[in-house]
Order: structure tokens, then sequence, then C-alpha cells
């Protein structure tokens, strides 16, 4: 602990990643602040009726509906800025600050994924989130930047996982699956209007199997919040956190909840970049739709990617991946990795490590 | 933006941690467990029916109000006055009569809030000379388990004065 709390101090990394997810919050922002202005258009100011302010020093002291519009007005803009990179670091404080503001006026209003957006906006705010995708990014290298903040949102992401697992595993209804199970059987429609075979939300609504569940989500949440932290457990976590919330996300309703939690796992992310390299056969159309794939998709910029003039080694095949510790990959292996560092195919990396896992096809074995 | 200085940083996020740690140990006290990431705490539907208790020629009585959450009343002239429970509130899931709607964030939320709702609703009814308080019925299933009935009740807007049998 004293040693973590050290390591506050001192400790600096590469922030490119930091810029992705400033784009994400500030859209999660963005998408908020919109709705909010939906639901003033759809339900009327909720000051002109009954509400709840969270302390009794704001009770009856909610603004006027015009400054309550500019107030709204302002967060759209701050959630633009912070998406566009300009000042956005004092728009991610000020859009925290502001949003708890409305949110204390009316617990009516409360969702904790919006509360839990506001804590990751204000704790961005202290990183150097703005030195990379962003318009204000000073061009050239980027510079190494403190990463406390970092940390500590990584130990509040901790802290979320904790908190909802630990009050679930002390609650019986929940441990004992009736919780899971009813919302099993009220949202199942739901589910199978979203895609899932009614067959498996039939199955899953069985008490047994949804007893069975509620354990695993419980275990989930508290092995997600230790499992993040390993080195040797860490991909695995955040495959299964993944899996995880898009399951939350298919048969519940949590607004936002799943993408940000999905965008704060970029922070577990080893900030290395383009520590990998991927070739391409440029006369293979698989290799070069690979490649350009790769390209796009590669947010975090993982990979340096290249054609090559195909060789003799290298002919055979369409990519060949050269891993960070320099070992090859090719076939199934070289697709496996793909999928656990682009972000779009990480739910594939699963399925993918499995199948590598059997074979030695694929591993060269040579070093770059 | 200003850089906290490095010797600032871990004693701000001892606090930071400290708050965050307050707040999730006492989110069980608060009824909607806010700031606690309590999510799916519970899955429990409800049903609201809305009565007037009036006191009238024909005694004290519970009169149900409409789905739709408006009725008629009257004032100390005899006057009708239209009354509509959406006038004061606004949010869906505490205007929803007479269905079973699902309570996101628990029966003790939602009792809470409807509470208040009651309270709000009834301080608001000006001119109205004939409701002495508003009442809720609030059919309540929690986690799938067998339904049970809580009433909710604003506080009296006037009491017939038992000594001398005056009006409100």
């Amino acid at each position: 602990m004293r040693d973590f709390f050290g390591r506050l101090r001192t400790e600096t990394g590469d922030p490119y990643v930091l810029g992705l997810v400033r784009v994400c919050v500030g859209a999660f922002l963005f998408w908020h602040a919109l709705s909010a202005a939906r639901e003033l258009s759809a339900l009327g100011y909720f000051g002109d009726g009954f509400y709840v302010p969270f302390l009794d020093a704001l009770s009856g002291r909610a603004p006027a509906r015009g400054v309550f519009v500019t107030i709204l007005a302002l967060r759209i803009l701050l959630a633009a800025m912070i998406v566009v990179g300009l000042a956005a670091r004092p728009a991610l404080f000020a859009s925290a600050l502001v949003g708890l503001y409305v949110l204390l006026l009316d617990r009516l209003q409360f969702h904790h994924n919006r509360y839990t957006l506001l804590v990751f906006a204000f704790l961005l705010s202290f990183t150097r989130c703005d030195q990379s995708l962003s318009v204000a990014a000073t061009p050239g290298p980027r510079l190494e930047s403190p990463l406390w903040a970092v940390r500590l949102m990584q130990v509040q992401v901790s802290l979320v996982y904790l908190a909802s697992g630990g009050s679930k595993l002390l609650d019986r209804d929940w441990r004992e699956g009736l919780v899971l199970g009813d919302r099993l059987m009220r949202f199942g429609e739901q589910a199978v209007a979203r895609g899932v075979p009614a067959g498996f939300v039939h199955f899953l609504q069985e008490p047994q199997v949804s007893s069975g569940l509620a354990k695993l989500a419980i275990s989930t949440e508290l092995f997600l919040c230790v499992a993040l932290w390993l080195r040797k457990s860490r991909v695995f976590a955040l495959w299964w956190g993944v899996m995880f919330h898009l399951t939350i996300e298919l048969t519940s309703s949590v607004e936002i909840f799943t993408w940000l939690m999905l965008a704060l796992y970029a922070l577990f992310v080893t900030h290395d970049v383009r520590a990998r390299k991927l070739f391409y056969n440029p006369r293979r159309m698989k290799g070069v739709a690979l490649g350009w794939t790769v390209r796009l998709l590669d947010w975090f910029l993982r990979f340096d990617v290249r054609a090559w003039t195909p060789d003799e080694v290298q002919g055979g095949h369409s990519i060949v991946v050269v891993r960070r510790d320099g070992s090859l990959a090719t076939g199934v292996r070289a697709l496996a990795m793909i999928a656990r560092t682009v972000p779009l195919f990480f739910p594939l990396w699963g399925p993918l490590a499995l199948v590598a896992s059997f074979t030695r096809k694929g591993d060269l074995h040579t070093a770059a | 933006m200003v850089d906290l200085p490095p010797r600032v940083r871990p004693w701000f996020a001892a606090l930071f941690l400290g708050v965050q740690a307050a707040l999730i140990v006492t989110a069980a006290r608060r009824p909607d467990h806010a700031f606690g990431f309590q999510m799916f705490s519970e899955s429990t539907v409800i049903r609201i029916r809305p009565f007037r208790e009036v006191d009238d020629a024909f005694g004290i009585r519970l009169v149900p109000i409409d789905p739709s959450g408006t009725w008629v009343s009257k004032d100390a002239q005899g006057t009708a006055l239209s009354f509509a429970w959406n006038d004061r509130i606004k949010r869906p899931e505490l205007r929803i009569f007479d269905q079973w709607i699902f309570a996101g964030y628990g029966a003790d939320a939602q009792l809470d809030r409807l509470r208040g709702a009651l309270s709000d609703m009834a301080s608001h009814l000006e001119g109205d000379t004939d409701t002495r308080r508003l009442v809720l019925e609030v059919d309540v299933k929690k986690n799938g388990g067998e339904p049970f009935v809580v009433r909710l009740e604003s506080p009296y807007r006037w009491r017939r004065a038992v000594a001398n049998g005056g009006a409100p």
C-alpha cells in the first residue's frame, strides 16, 4: 500500500491511450447532456414540480428554468470540447462539477452510471489526456506523463466492482439467484428482441440456472476487482469483463454503463506504442484486407503494420505477427494476437486463444 | 489545468479514496443506495393506487383517483376545481397508476420517492377544501416474492376540529 502511494509521486508513461478514453468519456457526457435536454422537452423542467435534492441546503433552490437551460447548453458545449480536445482537461473538470451539481439537485434523476461517469470525468481531468487525439495537442513526440491519476482511476474501477459484487454477496436474495431470476423473467423478452435466441433465454430463466448465474455474476465482479491488477490474469480478466458487460447490455437497460466500463478497460492496457509488427502479403487479398483492417482498427497503436515483399519463408502466409518479445506468429496464432490487441476484435480473443492453445502450428519460434 | 505537485498526489489520492469508501459503506443507509455503485440491487415491481381521503356528509372515506391521475374537488364556495397529479409529479415512475411497473432502484427507493411525491402534491392543492389528505396504496412484489401492500399517507391538509365540529 505504501509502495502504491509512493509510486503515485513519480510514475510516468505514454499518455496516448488516455486520449482515447477522453474521447469516449466526452461522447458519453454529450449523450447524457442530450438525454437531459430530451427529458426537459418531454417532461418539462423538474424545478417546476416535485423533486428531491440530496442536500437540505439545496431544498427549494433549483435554478430558474432559463438558468437550467443554460447549464444544459454548457454541458453540451463542454462535452464537445472534451471530444475534440479543446481545453479538454478544464472542460472535464467543469463537466464533472456541473454534472454533480445537477445530480445533487434532484435524486430522482440519479443513476449509478451517471454518477460513475462524473467520477471518472473528474479523475480524467487530472491526467494528460489532452496529449493525443486532440486539436490542442502539441506536434512532435508525446512526452512521458504522470500516471498517478490513471492509477486512481484503475482503483476506482476496482472499487465499482467491489461495491457492486460485495453488496450482492451480502444479499441473500442475490446469492440465491432470486433477484437475477426475476430480472431474467422480466427482461427476457427484451433480450430476445435484441437477438438473443429465445430458447437460450428460457434456459437462463430456469431457477437452477439463474441461481448459478447469480453466483457467477458475484464471483465475476469480485474476480475483476483483483484480477485486472495482476499481470498474469489481466488479459483474461479484461476479456471476461467484456463478455460480462456485453451480456448485461443485451439483457438490461443500463444507459451508457457498458460502454463506459469497456472504455475504462483501456486504462489497464499496457502503454506500449507500436511494440509489435504486422507484416502482410500485398499479393494476397486476405493479407491486404487484414493489413488494412488492423491499420484502421488498431486504436491503441499496438502494431507497426507493413507490407512485405514475399520471399521463401513468408511467401506461404498472408500475415506474420512479430510479438513484443520478437517471436513470430502466423495463422490462428497471429489472429489471436490481433484479437488480443485490437479493441473491436477483442471479444474473439477468448475462442481464438483457446483454439490456438491446441496447436503449435503458426508459432514460428524465430526471433525477428 | 495545473498538475498537482508530486508530494500532494498521495494525499489527494488518499482523500479521494477515503470519500469513495465512506460513500460506499454508507450507501445502505440511503433508500436508493446512491453513490454506492450497487447496480441491480433488487428486482421489484410495484402497482400504485391513488386515493383522496375526504370528510363530507357521508363521513370520512377514501375516494379512488382516476388512473389518469386527475380529479375534481371543490373549494370553500362549492366551486368545482380540477387537479392533476401530473401537474407536480413529472417522473413517469411516480405517475403511472394501476399498472405494474419496474422499480429500478428497489422498493425502498420507490416508496420513499412516492412518500415525498404524496406530501408535495398534498401541499399544492390550493383551494381544495374537500380533500383531507392523499393516500397511495402500493402493491409491491420484491424479487419474485409474494406481493404485499404498503399504504402511504400524506400529512393532513385539514382535520375537522372535534370540539366545535367546524368546517375546514
